[in-house]
């Protein structure tokens, strides 16, 4: 094979190469906007810090053997990030979870090993089971610009009332969806 | 207010992102006393963000359907079509105040004509003098003057 050749089959593996890393990046936003909710109390920074996570995944895609364990590799970029901005948002007297606690969270996290395809999926079919309006509320006040003082104020409903209304919703919601996975889990 | 109950209040003021320091420190302290408080704060933290995404897909789909593809190729072409007849308009009005002063018909300034019953005979100034008529214009003239 001549050099020129070499030269495009290199190209070649590594355009497909890239394509197979971002299919992988792709498949696992979901994991990581949670993993850093998970640790991030400060709501408006963790857009940035998946966005910065995303960054560095890419950056260090040659490091990273395509048939490993992506999710470990993600996690563990993710938590060198996390790490850092957690000595920026001390700095600035940010909220911030301590080391000891983000440690055991994010241990734990991988422990749950959340498979994000079948919770949306469970998610969905648990929230066919609510009544329209109880749907409505959960979308709205879990949205971005959603506000449960905004949804007391259409309910016509003091804002403690709306809570308690989330809280309860969400705890049978938590409950169905760990039944219909632990459900799943047994008949594979 | 029981331990759980309690927890429970602070992970939903930390999904609100409401929580203020002393909170987040008591919520600490539950989350370090056992893994069971840790998997209920994850577990609830996860919906609430697979809510938030939930939401989010929704509504790009509601907005599709609202205002489909077809509808937006239709107003597009009915906007251009609604220009090209102005302009089409446009075009004929000015041609139409351009041409018509070459297309207008020439018509003579005409004369006042009189019309003289069959059988009778015009005549003017004479019989007027003849009549006396004239006389009291000139003098009513002469009286101007």
């Amino acid at each position: 094979m001549n050099t020129t050749c070499i030269e495009i089959d290199g190209r070649l593996n590594r355009k497909s190469s890239e394509a197979a890393f971002m299919a992988l990046l792709n498949g696992h936003q979901i994991l990581l906007r949670n993993f850093v909710a998970s640790l991030i109390p400060a709501i408006d920074a963790r857009a940035d810090i998946v966005q910065e996570i995303n960054i560095l995944l890419w950056e260090k895609r040659a490091s990273f053997e395509l048939d490993t364990n992506f999710k470990a590799w993600a996690f563990a970029v993710a938590r060198y990030v996390i790490m850092n901005h957690q000595k920026r948002f001390r700095r600035r007297e940010r909220l911030m979870f301590s080391s000891e606690v983000m440690e055991a969270l994010a241990d734990q996290f991988v422990e749950l090993n959340p498979e994000p395809d079948e919770r949306m999926e469970a998610l969905c079919q648990c929230m066919s089971r609510l009544r329209d309006e109880h749907q409505r509320l959960l979308l709205v006040c879990h949205s971005e610009r959603g506000s449960i003082e905004l949804a007391a104020a259409e309910r016509g409903q003091p804002a403690v009332t709306v809570r308690s209304i989330l809280l309860r919703l969400r705890n049978r919601l938590r409950k169905c969806i760990h039944e219909r996975m632990t459900r799943s889990q047994l008949t594979l | 207010m029981n331990s759980q109950a309690y927890l429970e209040e602070l992970v939903a003021k930390y999904i609100e992102g409401t929580c203020c320091p002393k909170e987040l420190k008591a919520l600490e302290a539950r989350l370090l006393e056992d893994d069971v408080n840790r998997a209920y704060f994850l577990e609830i933290v996860m919906l609430a963000e697979d809510l938030g995404m939930l939401n989010d897909s929704r509504q790009r789909r509601i907005g599709f359907d609202l205002v489909p593809a077809e509808i937006l190729l239709q107003r597009q072409r009915w906007r251009e079509a609604k220009t090209a007849l102005l302009a089409a308009a446009a075009v004929i009005l000015f041609s139409a105040v351009a041409i018509w002063p070459q297309m207008a018909p020439k018509h003579e300034s005409a004369l006042a004509g009189f019309r003289v019953a069959p059988g009778e005979k015009l005549a003017m100034a004479p019989d007027h003098h003849k009549s006396g008529m004239w006389d009291e214009h000139r003098g009513s003239v002469a009286a101007i003057r």
